[in-house]
């Protein structure tokens, strides 16, 4: 079974949610361990688990399905979310907000009680099969004067906050995912906070659990601590020279 | 026996000396006593801290070079979001972390730098450990030199210790600057001390610290020092005086009394500091204190922030009455000042709120009148002095109404807005600006690059010059499935008119001085150079009057404006001053723009706080009028967008009552405005 730590109660929340067919909603910052969760509350459930993952060009029809033109015949094809639909699958939709508006009207008969979706080319309307859940996900982090997830929206999920974990459980994740010793990946998740001050403040993000579990990849296969946290901590937060000498600095500060 | 006499133009001038206060600060000419404590309470209730310069070489490593840098970092460590400003000796108002604005001659970069880190960690580690937040300690140390220096030294050992034991780079960075002869020159207040001739009694404080004292060591008269920095020493991370700030902070109290009373009976002053430990100013943090409890109290308690702020005063011994002895030995001198200040504010008045608040206007309209010259990073405080030129007014003005949400009704024609062109200087803060920032230019542009919009396809057709493939195909499945297909499957090539014209209103009100103003001026560069790529009509302008009902409006460019060296000299000069009667700026941008012939006008107001004035534009007054003033203009088309550079949490509720929801972006940090002013510009025009 896959790894997946809890940081709190939120493998209890979602097994309730599921059980009780409310939809999920997922928010906090990039890599913190999102996807996983639902991946592993997948495995749990033992649900089959689709994943889209949302951009400015996703529209409705690309969940739902189209018709193709295949050997001179047209075909319906059914999108990720259609197949989740019917076969009763946890549809996760990572980073919602980035995908076009008519995705979250879709979605609306899903996430209350009907749990239904009408496909209006077919000229059906498809009952969920028991099982299907909607999961969505989104960043508050990247606040934006245009992206923001409705009121109207959020109100029909149950939430879960997501941050980055505290110290030792942190660790424990980095070590366990690298396969690395708990010294170093202590030393690594002390760098990932003190970037993590600055969130907002000159980097857009600290440090992800993700990226600490690279830099520590990057040890385990050879490099130098200095070197991996060069590659990962330094450059892949920022492009600016004086973040990046900062943060060179707070890695020499923390590594001695 | 009779009292000894102090007499008070003497301890006045003494004080103000200690506090590096000049006459020319306090806006006073004569030195009468009683004008001078007035003018010194004003001082020191609404000035911001004074970034004073010390006279001597200071030809090392400007802080302006690695500020951001030494900034991003200090936050990192401590995890406390604090900004470096500039003052010398280094110190701390528990807000801000202020340091030299430049290191010793000669320019040693590696080490001027090593000594900033660590002249930081200083500061910041007071800020940390909340060792300067007990009012009562900070009384003591306010009223006693000698045992402010010996809690200092006491503090700082501690501090730099667990930096030491926290952070293993850092330790080998704190070892290093005790060596450093620039980082030990010794001080008492601001005055240069000779090293040689150091007492013995005052040596052991300095173990470790600065090491060129330590060739000597001191006899019997330097135990009770000894004795107090071992105690210190001995302190344990299990114990609670190493963890909690508040612990430690009454243990260095208790030693420093004990020092105090043994340097006393040798008849020694305060124990010299090195400067890179910088100074406590207990005073600037109760001044704080006293200000935000005077601002939030102002006007809703009457009375009430006066008498805190005596009974504050009183307890830094400020406030004893003349004649009586001083408690606090050689500390402040007695100035009487509550009484006179009882006599002089209140005086027939009920209530102290009016004649507080006269004061404070007072105050603040001789600052508006004679800008001091304070330092910000990028411009040249001499070159603003010599360029800068009060506006010009090149119209008559026009006159807007105001929203009085009291009477539910317009206050007609309140407010005349006067344009004028904007405040100029040199080109070099522009070019200067745009060489440290190419990089992100760069990225602007290719940025803006994707809204050039002129020429594009438009799908979606129900006719056009060219068939729609995929709108086709649809189409097609469309049909064989037995459906009503979208005739819509033509293209068309379309040459397009810009639609969009944008202006940015930029505040530069007093309260934007220093960093705000410094980020605001970059951005202005960083989003003119992208949008002169582009030919978007768009428009700058800043605002802050100086006058409640004749208020100046800064052209920096109009939108008819071509670039010039005109518009590149005003982009990066902008300058401080005044207030913030937002709603009537809001109205005449609303009004130029509603001349435009585009179809989507964008107002983009880019401001530092709440929109506040004299008289009785304030508070909830301000907020209605600002929010109906959003509101006709966008019944006129014109869509108003802000970035507020306000971080405060509460900011939010008074943002989206202006602005509406959506229709605001509140940064955490003025850093990223260069960066967020052209995106946003961007998401909105997509
Ligand atoms: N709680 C956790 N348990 C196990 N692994 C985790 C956890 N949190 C983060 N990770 C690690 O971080 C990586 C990124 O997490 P992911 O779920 O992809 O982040 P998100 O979806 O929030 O962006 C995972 O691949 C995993 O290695
Ligand atoms: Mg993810």
């Amino acid at each position: 079974m896959i790894f997946y730590r809890p940081h709190a109660n939120e493998v209890e929340v979602f097994e309730t949610a599921a059980r009780n067919n409310l939809p999920v909603l997922l928010k906090g910052p990039t890599g913190c361990g999102k996807s996983r969760f639902v991946r592993y509350m997948a495995e749990k459930l033992g649900r089959p688990l689709v994943t889209v993952a949302c951009q400015e060009d996703l529209a409705a029809a690309d969940l739902t399905g189209r018709f193709l033109l295949e050997g001179g015949q047209t075909v319906w094809r059914d999108g990720p979310l259609t197949r989740a639909v019917r076969d009763g699958a946890i549809c996760y939709l990572d980073e919602v907000v980035e995908a076009r508006s008519d995705v979250m009207t879709v979605i609306h008969p899903l996430t209350d009680d009907r749990r239904v979706l009408p496909l209006d080319r077919l000229g059906v309307e498809l009952s969920a099969k028991e099982g299907f859940l909607v999961v969505i996900s989104y960043n508050p982090g990247y606040q934006s004067v245009t992206k923001e997830l409705k009121e109207s929206t959020r109100q029909r999920f149950v939430s879960l906050a997501f941050d980055y974990p505290n110290n030792e459980i942190e660790a424990e994740i980095v070590a366990k995912e690298a396969g690395c010793d708990l010294a170093l990946a202590t030393q690594l998740v002390r760098l990932g906070q003190g970037s993590r001050n600055l969130r907002s403040h000159g980097l857009g993000e600290g440090a992800s659990t993700r990226l600490l579990v690279y830099a520590a990849a990057l040890v385990k296969g050879g490099l130098s601590l200095k070197d991996a946290a060069e590659a990962t901590l330094v450059h892949s937060l920022t492009d600016d020279a004086e973040m990046t000498k900062a943060l060179r600095e707070l890695v020499r500060s923390v590594l001695g | 026996m009779p009292a000894p006499t102090i007499k008070i133009e003497d301890s006045l001038k003494a004080t103000m000396e200690e506090y590096g206060v000049t006459a020319a600060d306090l806006g006073m000419e004569a030195e009468s006593d009683d004008e001078a404590e007035r003018a010194l309470l004003a001082h020191f209730l609404f000035t911001e801290p004074k970034r004073q310069s010390l006279t001597g070489e200071r030809n090392g490593l400007p802080l302006d070079r690695v500020q951001r840098q030494l900034q991003a970092l200090l936050r990192m460590l401590s995890g406390h979001n604090f900004r470096i400003a500039y003052s010398d000796p280094p110190c701390t108002d528990n807000v801000n972390v202020y340091l030299p604005k430049a290191a010793p001659a000669p320019e040693e970069p590696v080490t001027d730098l090593l000594l900033y880190r660590v002249m930081g960690l200083v500061q910041v580690g007071f800020v940390r450990s909340k060792l300067l937040r007990e009012r009562s300690i900070l009384a003591e140390l306010h009223r006693d030199w000698v045992l402010r220096s010996a809690f200092h030294l006491l503090a700082a050992r501690w501090i730099l210790r667990r930096w030491g034991d926290e952070f293993a780079g850092l330790k080998s960075d704190i070892a290093r600057v005790p060596y450093l002869e620039k980082a030990g020159s010794m001080r008492v207040n601001v005055m240069a001390v000779p090293r040689d001739g150091m007492p013995e009694a005052f040596l052991p404080l300095y173990e470790g610290l600065v090491v060129c004292l330590n060739w000597k060591t001191a006899g019997p008269a330097g135990d009770p020092a000894r004795e107090s920095v071992r105690r210190v020493d001995a302190l344990q991370p299990g114990d609670a005086a190493y963890r909690d700030g508040t612990v430690a902070a009454s243990l260095f109290l208790a030693e420093a009394q004990k020092l105090r009373e043994h340097f006393r009976k040798l008849r020694l002053g305060p124990p010299p500091l090195p400067w890179y430990l910088g100074v406590i100013r207990p005073e600037w943090i109760l001044a704080d204190l006293g200000r935000n409890i005077a601002y939030e109290n102002e006007w809703k308690k009457g009375q009430l922030p006066l008498r805190q702020l005596l009974s504050a005063m009183a307890r830094n011994g400020v406030g004893a009455k003349p004649g009586e002895p001083n408690p606090g030995g050689f500390g402040l001198p007695r100035l009487g000042l509550r009484d006179r200040l009882k006599a002089a504010l209140t005086g027939p008045s009920q209530s102290n709120a009016p004649a507080y608040g006269a004061l404070r206007d007072e105050h603040q309209q001789k600052q508006a009148e004679q800008p001091e010259q304070k330092w910000a990073p990028g411009t040249s405080a001499d070159q603003a002095l010599a360029e800068g030129e009060v506006l010009k007014p090149d119209e008559n003005g026009r006159e807007y109404d105001e929203w009085d949400y009291k009477a539910g009704s317009y206050r007609f024609t309140a407010v005349k807005v006067v344009e004028a062109e904007g405040n100029s200087g040199s080109k070099e803060s522009y070019d200067r600006i745009v060489t440290a920032n190419q990089k992100q230019i760069k990225e602007i542009r290719r940025r803006f690059e994707a809204l050039r919009v002129e020429e594009r396809w438009l799908h979606g057709q129900r006719d056009g010059s060219e068939i729609d493939l995929n709108r086709a195909i649809a189409a097609v499945c469309d049909i064989r499935a037995g459906q009503q297909p979208d005739d819509r499957i033509f293209k068309r090539f379309q040459r397009q008119k810009q639609q969009v014209c944008i202006l940015t209103l930029v505040d530069v009100s007093g309260s934007t001085q220093g960093n705000i103003l410094a980020a605001e001026q970059e951005a202005m560069v960083l989003f003119a150079e992208g949008l002169r790529t582009l030919n978007f009509p768009h428009a700058f302008y800043s605002f802050g009057n100086t006058h409640p009902q004749e208020i100046g409006i800064g052209r920096i460019k109009g939108f008819d404006e071509v670039y010039s060296e005109g518009v590149y000299k005003r982009l990066a000069n902008l300058r401080a001053n005044g207030a913030t009667r937002l709603g009537a700026y809001i109205r005449h941008a609303g009004h130029i723009l509603s001349n435009r012939p585009q179809a989507r006008r964008i107002l983009m107001v880019v401001s530092d706080g709440k929109p506040e004035d004299r008289g009785d534009y304030r508070g909830t007054y301000g907020i209605k009028d600002t929010a109906m003033a959003v509101q006709e203009v966008s019944r006129a088309g014109v869509h108003c967008h802000c970035i507020s550079l306000d971080s405060r949490e509460d900011a939010g509720t008074y943002l989206q009552e202006i602005f509406g929801k959506g229709k605001f972006l509140q940064l955490e940090s003025v850093d990223s405005l260069p960066k967020r002013l052209p995106e946003v510009f961007r998401g909105l025009v997509r």
